[in-house]
């Protein structure tokens, strides 16, 4: 059904492209010019572009308005489109697996796997992943649905590392906004189309194959984007299928308005392997639909609206069944059990963006409505155990926030609150308040406090799920943030970043289950509280020289301490906190280390390298995990083999794992060893 | 289950929030008092705050500063208001409203690669553009083995900041993109080619295709910016956005103290930065003088 999609994607492409081959000549701007203006002068922008690189001039995600990095307060880093070719990324965990301060929970990673991002020590609860500042967290357990973004249609990605509380709501570990792809030529500018065709081949019969094209007709400017990925697997047979659209349009009306129209579909289907020694075999299928309409208005003197509605329906359906059949939980494919979610939102937001003097400000309301419905269905042999139910629930939030960026000389101080409610947990107040001061040239000094808080999951509040007794009271868990760090180009070979970070979070959600269950005793259920404190300490280094020899030398790491209070609890389930456990100090360290060749001419080379040793409890219950330190070495090369005035073919090749180092915090689900894989890649 | 909200308290905060908001607005809002010097510039881009806080070291005066779309349609009025004599108009949009302001108000501009025609007096400004001379000065003193520049641009470009009647020049025309880099791809016979700041011509595809071609057939790159540099062009002059601040500033000090600025041409920034990248020159066997060296703000690599 896809291969017919993408076959008349296709067509549709080449139609539109020979519609906007017999367009008008690329328009030479703007009709007569008052006062003599010469009709051949650009846009500012696309003039500064030429001078300076697109983050030096602006950024979005640290206060939702636009201004250049130099005045961002927060720990943000941005990875652009480029980078993310250069580095043969699949999924946007491989992206993010390349930025200091982000880890990727190596739970069931192969090609395309789903494993989950945490940001300096945080849970992968914390972490709000956005779409064009739609929110792409799963309600019902609060994950980020990375899996679902297609790494092909992003333009960029803006992190905000810290709580970004004031700016995005529940967002206590920070944010990972992805920027799609723009409509190009939008206003009349009469462009060509341009577009990318790509296709590799690697072991596992994996194949990623994708069509991207990008044009203009008349007023309106369009982006399409179309992919299949598919594997047999790397490692334990852990197949995995994702196929996608994506498309954009926008339209300059000329009248001081732009509109955006965007909607995507992604439906990925992956078996995450079988388990011999748990007698399992999982699998997952899961969907994503969304449509978003933009506005951005210009009202009045220094004053803009922007508006965006949106619309997401995310299905995540898991399904374990028997391996082999010696555990008793039956025969060979029968059903162990199964945990289908089907969630919707609807939400708008608006805000105001004022610009008077020296002010930048932003005053912005949401309004956001969920509807959760799943079902846990069991198995024969578990029926007895915990019944099959269904379960909805909703959930209404709103939120009012403002924050303004004083930028006086070269100082940029950005005061922010927000108020966020909802209908289950009730309200949080988010303050926060940063400083960059660019201390001297190409050197910017940088700090935040913030307060920032993430929403107990739908789960965990109302609905419940495999024998997860929900508990209504829950409170968000918080958090006290303080970061502050410098950057420099100074240096007169390398740019530098170094910084630290002190997170005190409170009322951590703890699950407490029984440890041991068996077919025939009486079973426990799993309970949620909040209870203890959290402190998450470390320094982030970061540092990339210039090219000497067209070699770059890039390399990041991050320490993290953290620290748990020791905490009372129900360990007898007998209604009272009379168990006393010690806390605990752990320390995580991972990094990155990267270096690149690229004589500008044909060859670009790059070899990557992922350490980590994790040593916490990231997965939310008590007990640490850790493993020695091992060294993931990725090796990607790029060799331009014809180009025209309007077209480059490139040949692609990427070595994985290429010393078949292990980095698995698990043992029945092991990252695969050294795999290789390569393609064609034709742009026009 | 839940809770109950304390109605009262919800709406307290959210009269807070919107006050908070109008306070920081309101509290740093430009000075009660009228100022002589107002600046029209998008303040959201790094380069546009350089400028200004280059203007500002210069005129040791408040500046009132607005964004174009605060004043769009309005800047007659604003500047009725703010009893300003000068306007500082930054990029094409500020200029746009700028020049529409009766001539008895001075409009100083910058951030356009090169001067729009305007029929306006009262009206003079710099560029970011630089001019090919700059270059030629520097090739003629520390690399005359380079005898043949290339210059592939627009006419209006090159009418601003070519240099007429150069035996070094050889210049070709391009309209379009695809010109550009059909002509760049004919040239064989250059010791180099000049990039001229023409935002119509130098998409991100031709770029590429440009390096490209330098490197293929050894010709090198005389880029823009310091990124093109970093890029693997071989040197560039820019220009440096508070230095041009600084002379904005000056002309606008000099029309304050009564100076008329008539209809004085606009002019590049007096100064520029160079940045030289010593991998490219050392790759095209091309020897940078050390001198020329410690001239450069920066030296990639």
């Amino acid at each position: 059904m896809l291969k017919k999609s993408c076959l008349l994607a296709l067509v549709a492409a080449c139609w539109l492209n020979q519609m906007t081959a017999q367009a008008a000549e690329p328009d030479k701007a703007g009709g007569s010019a008052p006062f003599g203006w010469d009709s051949s002068l650009k846009a500012s922008d696309e003039e500064l572009l030429l001078f300076w690189e697109e983050k030096q001039l602006i950024v979005e995600s640290a206060t939702r308005s636009d201004k250049p990095i130099a005045q961002v307060a927060e720990n943000m880093s941005v990875i652009s489109a480029k980078e993310i070719e250069d580095m043969n990324a699949h999924t946007l965990q491989d992206v993010l697996l390349r930025v200091t301060g982000v880890y990727i929970d190596p739970y069931h990673t192969d090609w395309g796997h789903y494993g989950s991002a945490f940001i300096q020590g945080s849970k992968i609860t914390h972490v709000s992943l956005l779409l064009d500042g739609v929110p792409l967290n799963l309600l019902s357990g609060n994950t980020p649905f990375l899996w679902s973004v297609p790494v092909q249609i992003i333009d960029r990605i803006e992190i905000i590392k810290g709580p970004a509380s004031a700016a995005w709501g529940s967002a206590l570990g920070g944010v990972v906004n992805v920027i799609t792809k723009t409509a190009a030529g939008a206003g009349g500018r009469g462009m060509m189309p341009s577009g990318v065709v790509s296709a590799s081949y690697g072991e596992g019969e994996s194949t990623d194959d994708n069509v991207q094209m990008n044009g203009s007709l008349g007023r309106w400017g369009y982006y399409v984007s179309a992919g299949r990925q598919d594997t047999e697997g790397l490692a334990d047979d852990r197949a995995y299928n994702n196929n996608n659209v994506f498309a954009k349009a926008s339209l300059a009306t000329g009248a001081g308005l732009n509109l955006g129209l965007s909607m995507g579909y992604t439906d990925l289907d992956l078996n995450y392997g079988e388990m011999p020694t748990l007698d399992m075999l999982p699998t997952n299928d899961s969907r994503l639909f969304f449509v978003r309409g933009s506005g951005d208005l210009n009202l009045s003197q220094g004053l803009d609206l922007r508006m965006q509605v949106y619309h997401t329906q995310m299905n995540f359906y898991n399904k374990t069944m028997v391996l082999d059949g010696w555990s008793g939980y039956g025969a060979p494919g029968d059903l162990i059990s199964g945990y289908d979610v089907f969630e919707k939102s609807t939400g708008l937001d608006g805000r105001l963006l004022l610009k008077r003097g020296v002010a930048n400000a932003v005053l912005g309301v949401e309004v956001v409505r969920s509807d959760l419905d799943q079902a846990v269905t069991a198995g024969e042999v578990l029926a007895p155990l915990f019944p099959s139910y269904t379960g909805q629930s909703d959930l209404d939030r709103q939120a009012i926030y403002a924050n303004d960026t004083l930028t006086l000389g070269t100082v940029s101080v950005t005061p922010g609150l927000r108020l966020d409610h909802d209908d289950i947990t009730g309200s949080f107040v988010s303050p926060s308040l940063g400083l960059a001061h660019t201390i001297a040239e190409r050197t910017v000094w940088r700090t935040t406090v913030a307060r920032g808080f993430t929403r107990p999951s739908l789960s965990d509040l109302e609905s419940g799920g495999i024998r997860l007794q929900p508990n209504p009271d829950l409170k968000p868990e918080k958090v006290w943030s303080f970061q502050t760090g410098v950057e420099s180009g100074l240096p007169r070979y390398v740019w530098l970043k170094a910084g630290v970070f002190m997170h005190r979070q409170e009322d951590e959600i703890v699950y407490y289950s029984n440890p041991v269950w068996n077919i025939g005793e009486p079973h426990s259920e799993t309970l949620v509280k909040n209870m203890g404190q959290v402190s998450r300490q470390g320094i982030e280094l970061e540092a990339e020289s210039l090219p000497v020899h067209n070699l770059t030398l890039k390399a990041g790491y991050v320490f993290t301490r953290m620290r748990t209070d020791g905490r009372w609890s129900d360990a007898d389930y007998d209604g009272v906190d009379d168990t006393f456990t010690e806390g605990g100090v752990f320390s995580n360290w991972e990094g990155n280390f990267g270096l690149k060749y690229d004589d500008r001419n044909s060859l670009m080379a790059q070899l990557l390298c992922h350490f980590a040793r994790y040593d916490s409890n990231i997965s939310g219950d008590d007990q640490p995990k850790g493993y020695d330190p091992s060294y993931i070495w990725d090796l990607h090369v790029r060799k331009l083999l014809y180009a025209t005035e309007r077209t480059r073919t490139e040949l692609f090749f990427s070595g994985h794992n290429l010393f078949d180092g292990t980095q698995s915090n698990w043992d029945v689900s092991k990252n695969p060893g050294r795999w290789i894989e390569g393609g064609l890649r034709f742009k026009f | 289950m839940g809770r109950h909200e304390n109605g009262f308290w919800l709406m307290k905060t959210i009269f807070c929030i919107v006050v908070f908001f109008w306070v920081f607005l309101l509290g740093f809002d430009r000075p009660g008092y009228a100022g002589e010097v107002i600046l029209i510039g998008d303040n959201r881009l790094q380069p546009v705050n350089d400028v200004i806080i280059g203007v500002k070291q210069k005129l040791n005066m408040p500046v009132n500063t607005f964004a174009p779309s605060e004043v769009k349609g309005q800047l007659a009025s604003v500047v009725a208001g703010e009893k300003a004599r000068v306007v500082i108009a930054l990029g094409r949009e500020a200029i746009e409203e700028a020049i529409q302001l009766p001539e008895s108000i001075a409009v100083v501009f910058d951030l356009v690669i090169i001067p729009p025609t305007i029929h306006r007096g009262n009206t003079t400004g710099t560029y970011m553009g630089t001019p090919v001379n700059e270059y030629l000065r520097v090739i003629g003193r520390y690399l005359p083995s380079m005898r043949t520049v290339s210059v592939v641009s627009g006419r209006e470009v090159m009418k601003v900041l070519g240099e007429a009647g150069s035996a070094r020049i050889v210049a070709y025309d391009a309209e379009t993109p695809i010109d550009f880099i059909n002509k760049v791809q004919q040239l064989n016979s250059s010791d180099a080619l000049l990039l001229l700041p023409d935002a119509s011509l130098l998409t991100a595809s031709a770029i590429e295709q440009t390096y490209l071609f330098s490197f293929r057939k050894n010709i090198p790159l005389l880029g823009i910016s310091e990124k093109h540099v970093r890029q693997g062009a071989l040197f560039a002059l820019v220009f440096d956005a508070r230095e041009v601040g600084r002379q904005l500033g000056e002309q606008t000090a000099n029309v304050l103290a009564g100076k008329a600025v008539g209809k004085s041409q606009p002019a590049p920034c007096r100064a520029f930065d160079l940045y030289v990248n010593t991998d490219t020159a050392r790759r095209m066997g091309i020897t940078i003088p050390d001198e020329m060296l410690r001239l450069a703000k920066m030296v990639y690599p």
